[in-house]
């Protein structure tokens, strides 16, 4: 009976699987992430809802200046180049130019894509007071974690709250 | 000739852009006292309100008259404690953040400092051993 219970919890959790990829349902507390576009430093526009619809979504809130951000961003990278198929990372900036930013993703050999949210507003709504903030959105839109300060453990985060 | 030579050694002497201390450098701490949780310790700037306070942003140092007398770029701060509560080692907790300003040829703690065009906030004098003055932005 256990037994049962246990594997339907388990089904219940594990949403959805797409060409071998199992994500996680998102808690039912889960608020709905805020929606947002952002201009990309290659001037194209990504719009993040039509994004998370196909699966999950990892923002990473960062300036070029902080140097907590340039200390995690290592293992960020790796990250999104280990989860490239399954999870999408996106970078967000704020303050910084648009020449620093180039230069931090340079430097950082960071692949995914990464825009400016020049007025704050991004930032705002996802209660960004400092950088280095990182938000996980699951597959379907809804907001499941944030670290401020980050995380030394978004790998393991992610496997609990994103792919399973 | 030797006009010359005298104006370029006069103005390897006054180029104290960019913070660097050249030894005749006074020690300022500025203390921003965010409240932001963080681990103490941990590399920081302003954050929320205080976000203009943060690595590479602009600063001047006034005199009393209002006149520049020395130019840089605040560099990152280092998260301290802001209470004196003692929480449990490891978490986040409400800190400050503090950053260590160098700047040539300040001798007393007097005039302000101005961060990226906001107000100036007055230098007061510190207790602390070798650290001239103190700038707490709140």
């Amino acid at each position: 009976m256990r037994r049962t219970a246990t594997a339907l919890a388990l089904a219940l959790a594990l949403t959805s699987c797409s060409a071998g990829t199992t994500y996680v349902e998102a808690p039912p507390t889960a608020p709905p992430a805020p929606a947002f576009t952002l201009t990309l430093l290659d001037g194209t526009t990504l719009d993040l809802a039509e994004q998370w619809q196909d699966r999950p979504v990892v923002l990473v809130f960062f300036e070029s200046w902080c140097e907590l951000c340039a200390r995690q961003q290592a293992d960020i990278t790796a990250l999104s180049e280990e989860y490239r198929d399954t999870v999408l990372f996106v970078g967000v900036g704020h303050e910084s130019s648009r020449e620093e930013t180039t230069t931090f993703v340079r430097d950082n050999d960071i692949g995914y894509p990464v825009g400016l949210d020049a007025s704050g507003d991004v930032w705002r709504r996802y209660r960004v007071d400092e950088p280095p903030l990182i938000a996980l959105v699951s597959k379907g839109g809804r907001l499941v974690r944030g670290w401020p300060g980050g995380t030394d453990e978004l790998g393991k985060q992610i496997q609990r709250f994103l792919v399973a | 000739m030797r006009a010359g030579v005298l104006i370029l050694a006069a103005a390897l002497l006054l180029g104290g852009c960019g913070g660097e201390d050249t030894g005749s450098s006074g020690t300022l701490r500025l203390l921003v006292l965010d409240g932001n949780l963080r681990q103490l310790g941990d590399p920081c700037n302003g954050a929320g309100p205080f976000d203009y306070a943060h690595a590479d942003a602009d600063y001047v140092i006034e005199d009393g008259d209002g006149t520049e007398v020395f130019r840089g770029e605040l560099p990152n701060g280092t998260a301290e404690k802001i209470m004196d509560v003692d929480f449990r080692a490891g978490l986040r907790q409400p800190t400050m953040c503090a950053m260590t300003l160098h700047v040539n040829g300040l001798t007393t703690a007097e005039g302000d400092l101005v961060i990226d065009n906001q107000d100036g906030v007055p230098i007061e004098p510190s207790d602390e051993p070798g650290v001239l003055g103190e700038v707490t932005v709140s």
